[in-house]
């Protein structure tokens, strides 16, 4: 279970930077960059709304945020 | 962070839909998720510079559980369960050609009652809630400061929460470089956090701790990657380990058999996590009044309680001229703690189980959401004079507003989970819940 559990990890993260390095050799200029500065293009648009969700999923389920923190707080109750 | 920000003011000069309010957060927040989203995709030249202008958001929230359902209570506790209602306000604004500052405030007020233990009737399982209604408030105040070198940056956080029975702080630093003409972007930060907890009422319940402790140290690095002129993907991991005092004070657990009793909720006093999340971002053009951006990411969550999880989300952001509507949905999927169960065996004692919690947060489910949001941009509605002093940090003479509405409905269920969850091992406290949000935000 454990063994299977680490496998499937390590192919993730494996998945994970051969995605990115097959994205290695693009290239896209300084100027051709106007659709991805969109703020509809951010990873987070609302910093207010990812920053509640965090803390209500942190404090609901059993998983930590990724790629930020639940923080502060009991998530009792 | 205001990785938003300097996106939204670069979109700002280029696109017609760009937003920037100003993001900071606390410690991993700052020093992760937004502060990746922003040399990745922000252009070269602005990338390795503080914010210019300054900006304030200011957002409401009211979130609200569904009552207990008759069918799944027993005792004389309330069927009403927990309400919050939540004011959160930060401030971005820069402070030398060099350096640029974040400043979030939280305020929520929290009521309602808690699920406390299950009862057993047959293979059925139905919740106890605590008696007496909680009430209590949240106060959360955190800082960043970003300090920008030539296709660099780095983070300092620190901040605080605290409620009547907790109180937590938390620090951290954290780094980013851009590489290849920034195409990609590389990240590191690494947080510390310490929380007490004076549990309210220790006389109260069965072996409910007068106190408690914990620490925990939290590392995170991610890359991210533009892909095309309009797409861009992010892979980021995260490990976390907490040593001290994990238990919930306000749970408990009884024995199945008609003559045992409660006994206290107990957890390992270390616990090890792991996550990995993939997001990915795509921009559509229509025409001169419409285009769209696709969301998508991924998470999957480890750790050593045995507790795996999937999260899936997909966001669709349409702009029609000045406004946004963005429809998304989430499906979450967790399996159990090795230490979980609705009730112990009976005869159990205390000591024939070293570690045993009925919270329905350790049980197996899965849950789906579904939110909607509308957003609109009022820009250069107002244009004033600013002082030397406000000039310096970022005020620039004219204002721009965003105001957004949203929904959200939350539903979970041992019926959702990607395995089949037996009668007898679901919580019957899983949650449902909405959440009614209004924002409004503005640069100076």
């Amino acid at each position: 279970m454990r063994t299977r559990r680490i496998s499937s990890l390590l192919i993730l993260i494996s998945l994970g930077f051969v995605l990115l390095g097959s994205a290695g050799c693009a290239k896209v200029n300084p100027w051709e960059r106007d659709l991805l500065a969109r703020r509809d293009m951010a990873w987070e648009p609302d910093s207010l709304e990812a920053k509640r969700e965090s803390h209500v999923y942190f404090s609901k389920e059993a998983s930590m945020p990724g790629g930020s923190g639940g923080g502060g707080g009991c998530g009792c109750n | 962070m205001r990785g938003g920000e300097i996106e939204g003011k670069i979109g700002g000069a280029q696109t017609p839909a760009a937003d920037g309010h100003a993001l900071p957060s606390r410690a991993l927040t700052a020093l992760t998720t937004s502060a990746l989203a922003v040399p990745g995709l922000a252009l070269p030249a602005r990338a390795d510079t503080p914010i210019e202008q300054a900006s304030a958001a200011y957002a409401f929230s009211y979130y609200v559980e569904d009552d207990l359902s008759p069918g799944r209570f027993s005792g004389s506790g309330d069927r009403q369960r927990y309400e919050v209602l939540t004011h959160q306000l930060e401030l971005d604004f820069p402070v030398s050609p060099r350096m640029d500052v974040g400043i979030d405030f939280l305020q929520e007020k929290m009521s309602g009652a808690s699920p406390w233990y299950v009862e057993a009737s047959g293979d059925e399982r139905l919740q106890v809630m605590s008696g007496a209604t909680i009430d209590d408030t949240r106060y959360d105040l955190s800082a960043d400061l970003d300090y920008y070198m030539e296709e660099a940056k780095d983070t300092f956080s620190a901040g605080f929460s605290k409620e009547q029975d907790y109180l937590s702080v938390h620090g951290g630093l954290g780094t980013e470089r851009s590489l290849f003409d920034d195409i990609t972007t590389v990240s590191a930060s690494a947080a510390f956090s310490y929380d007490w907890i004076e549990p309210n009422n220790p006389q109260l319940s069965l072996a409910r701790p007068s106190s408690g402790e914990k620490w925990a140290v939290d590392l995170f690095g991610g890359v991210s990657q533009i892909l095309t002129r309009a797409s861009a993907i992010q892979f980021t991991a995260n490990y976390k380990h907490s040593n001290g005092y994990l238990s919930d004070p306000y749970k408990a657990i009884r024995g199945i058999g008609p003559s045992d009793g409660i006994i206290s909720d107990q957890r390992p006093e270390r616990k090890n996590q792991g996550s990995f999340m993939l997001r990915y971002r795509h921009h559509i053009e229509m025409n001169d009044l419409f285009s769209a951006s696709v969301h998508g990411d991924y998470r999957f969550y480890v750790d050593d309680w045995s507790v795996t999880s999937h999260t899936f989300e997909l966001g669709w952001h349409q702009n029609i001229g000045p406004v946004t509507i963005v429809p998304a949905a989430r499906y979450y999927s967790q399996s159990q703690a090795d230490f979980y169960d609705t009730v112990l065996p009976a005869g159990a004692q205390q000591s024939d189980r070293a570690d045993r919690s009925s919270d329905y947060r350790l049980s197996p489910y899965g849950a789906v959401s579904w939110k909607i949001k509308i957003e609109t941009a009022l820009e250069d509605i107002l244009e004033y004079r600013p002082g030397n002093r406000l000039g310096g940090v970022g005020f620039s003479g004219g204002l721009d507003l965003f105001v957004s509405v949203s929904y959200e409905r939350y539903l979970s269920d041992g019926a959702f989970a990607f395995v089949s969850v037996d009668e007898k091992d679901e919580a019957p406290a899983l949650v449902d819940f909405q959440i009614w949000a209004f924002t409004v935000s503005g640069r100076f």
